[in-house]
């Protein structure tokens, strides 16, 4: 345990040391995605934006049931951004970090730079795109009529501790992926079980009380239902529901530092 | 356009090895290897008849076919949309992935359309196998129509052939299309009659939907032949099958008199 908080230390001061790296990375990132494309990264916004379009297009006919606790006639077009801002972070930063070592072999083998630096490139890239996201929702709430209160800054901590949370788990998976490539196949096919798991294109209401019981075990669930408190109703976050999360995050912060610590040598040999 | 398969003729050979080499290639390196081509539909097919069937509680009320699951009814509409996703994600960077094909050597780049088209198509006939194991399992006998399924597909897949060279042509001169793409395909998917009966699309656009979401005929007539044991509906197919010939033409039009340039753009 002490090895392990002592190395996981030296490598957090690299990383430190090598901070303008990590800055300067994340600004070429969305440089060379406004090369590659004229909307660039504007598409990490339409992206989730159009998939809220079609959902509440289409699905708020077929979900007949209502949303309890407003009544606006664009409430579930709400409460599915607000759903949708919560996982697109969730799933970028999963799904981005589980290929890192792979996708940057080239680099790790040619360069010596810390290797630690990447999930903090993944990070802050994919906060990037969280906060235009937002900044697009925030607009469209508006726009919708939709008003804001004081709890709107309890999304500050929130987004923190989700985006720590997503990245500990993309740790544990990105090392892993580099010894057993079948994590690369199962993570989409888990990422999207886990979608449709997860109250959020659907309201919980509407749930059978007798498959309820699974949400106790779905993860991303007490993040995901916060941003909806938060976004849609103007509450506070539950905070019964998000301590236990707090704890699992400490949890998951510890087996990615020790599985990091105790394969960082290997990586570049394997991959 | 008979150029365009008189070449595929004379390529079986290089467009055979090309197919295996994309197959054995996705499931490199994984333990499971190609277990996982029966695993992907299995599970998708569990989560959408959980969500949409459990818990949105989405029925398919037409008589006389209540005994065929909402699972099966679900999946035969998955299998179609993602063939079609797959083929039109594959063809797009078909051209701009392959920048050795293009210019160093002389190259028949038609046949990398229809080597995606065929993965696709191989992937699609393990997810059927699924279908049916499960179709038997759960003490459905089969219906003779069932032999028609190759009938209904072919317009699909002359249609698929027909997007794939288009989409290859466009990819190389609009670089977002991998974008727009990603998002037409979550838009097809449910603005079909995929995941609900075709009568809970909001009636406005149920004209639409039928004639501009090119999944919506196959999916209902792949699921007549093959699950409800009724003939397919022969009028819509054959407008579709003009409709897809018309494609055809299309993308091999515009296949054939940009591919000289492809060297040049990209």
């Amino acid at each position: 345990m002490v090895h392990t908080i002592r190395r996981s230390r030296l490598a957090l001061l690299r990383c430190y040391g090598h901070r303008r790296f990590i800055v300067t990375s994340i600004k070429n990132e969305f440089v060379v995605r406004f090369a590659e494309s004229k909307l660039g990264a504007l598409w990490a916004v339409i992206h989730p934006l159009s998939q809220v379009l079609v959902f509440a297009l289409v699905l708020s006919n077929v979900l007949s049931a209502k949303l309890p606790g407003i009544d606006s006639k664009y409430a579930y077009a709400i409460y599915l951004m607000a759903g949708i801002l919560c996982w697109s972070l969730f799933a970028e930063i999963i799904s981005r970090s589980t290929r890192l070592f792979i996708d940057n072999a080239g680099l790790l083998k040619k360069i010596k730079f810390p290797k630690l630096a990447l999930p903090f490139i993944v990070l802050g890239s994919s906060l990037f795109n969280f906060m235009l996201l937002l900044i697009a929702s925030v607009v469209v709430f508006l726009f919708l009529g939709h008003s804001f209160n004081l709890s709107t800054f309890w999304l500050i901590p929130i987004t923190a501790s989700l985006a720590i949370f997503s990245i500990a788990i993309g740790l544990i998976l990105g090392v892993l992926n580099v010894f057993v490539r079948d994590i690369d196949q199962g993570v989409p096919i888990v990422l999207q079980l886990l979608f449709w798991f997860t109250p959020i294109v659907y309201p919980i209401s509407i749930i059978p009380e007798s498959y309820r019981w699974l949400l106790a075990y779905n993860p991303v669930y007490p993040f995901v239902d916060a941003f909806q408190r938060i976004l849609v109703n103007g509450l506070q976050p539950d905070y019964e529901k998000l301590s236990f999360s707090m704890i699992f995050i400490c949890v998951l912060v510890v087996i990615a530092a020790k599985v990091y610590s105790s394969a960082s040598e290997e990586i570049v040999d394997v991959l | 356009m008979l150029s365009m398969f008189s070449s595929l003729f004379a390529n079986k050979y290089l467009f055979l090895q090309m197919l295996k080499r994309d197959i054995e290639q996705r499931y490199r390196g994984s333990q499971l290897g190609f277990l996982w081509a029966f695993f992907y539909p299995i599970l998708m097919l569990l989560v959408y008849t959980f969500v949409f069937g459990m818990v949105m509680r989405v029925k398919w009320g037409v008589e006389g076919q209540d005994n065929i699951d909402f699972g099966l009814i679900l999946f035969a509409g998955l299998l179609c949309h993602s063939l079609m996703t797959e083929v039109v994600t594959s063809s797009v960077a078909s051209i701009t992935s392959n920048v050795q094909y293009v210019k160093k050597v002389v190259f028949p780049l038609e046949i990398l359309a229809l080597v995606n088209i065929a993965n696709a198509v191989f992937h699609m006939f393990l997810g059927t196998l699924i279908l049916l194991a499960i179709y038997l399992i759960s003490g459905n006998s089969l219906h003779w129509t069932m032999l028609l399924a190759p009938v209904v597909l072919f317009p699909f897949i002359v249609f698929l052939i027909g997007l794939s060279w288009f989409l290859a042509v466009m990819g190389v001169y609009v670089r977002d299309l991998g974008q727009i793409v990603g998002v037409m395909m979550t838009v097809l998917m449910f603005l079909c009659s995929i995941v609900f009966p075709f009568e809970r699309i909001p009636e406005v656009l149920q004209p639409y939907v039928l004639w501009l979401n090119p999944l919506t005929i196959i999916v209902e007539q792949l699921r007549a032949v093959m699950l409800f044991g009724q003939l397919p509906n022969w009028e819509l197919l054959g407008i579709y099958t003009i409709g897809a010939f018309g494609m055809l033409f299309v993308g091999t039009w515009l296949f054939q008199r940009t591919r000289d340039g492809f060297a040049d753009v990209i």
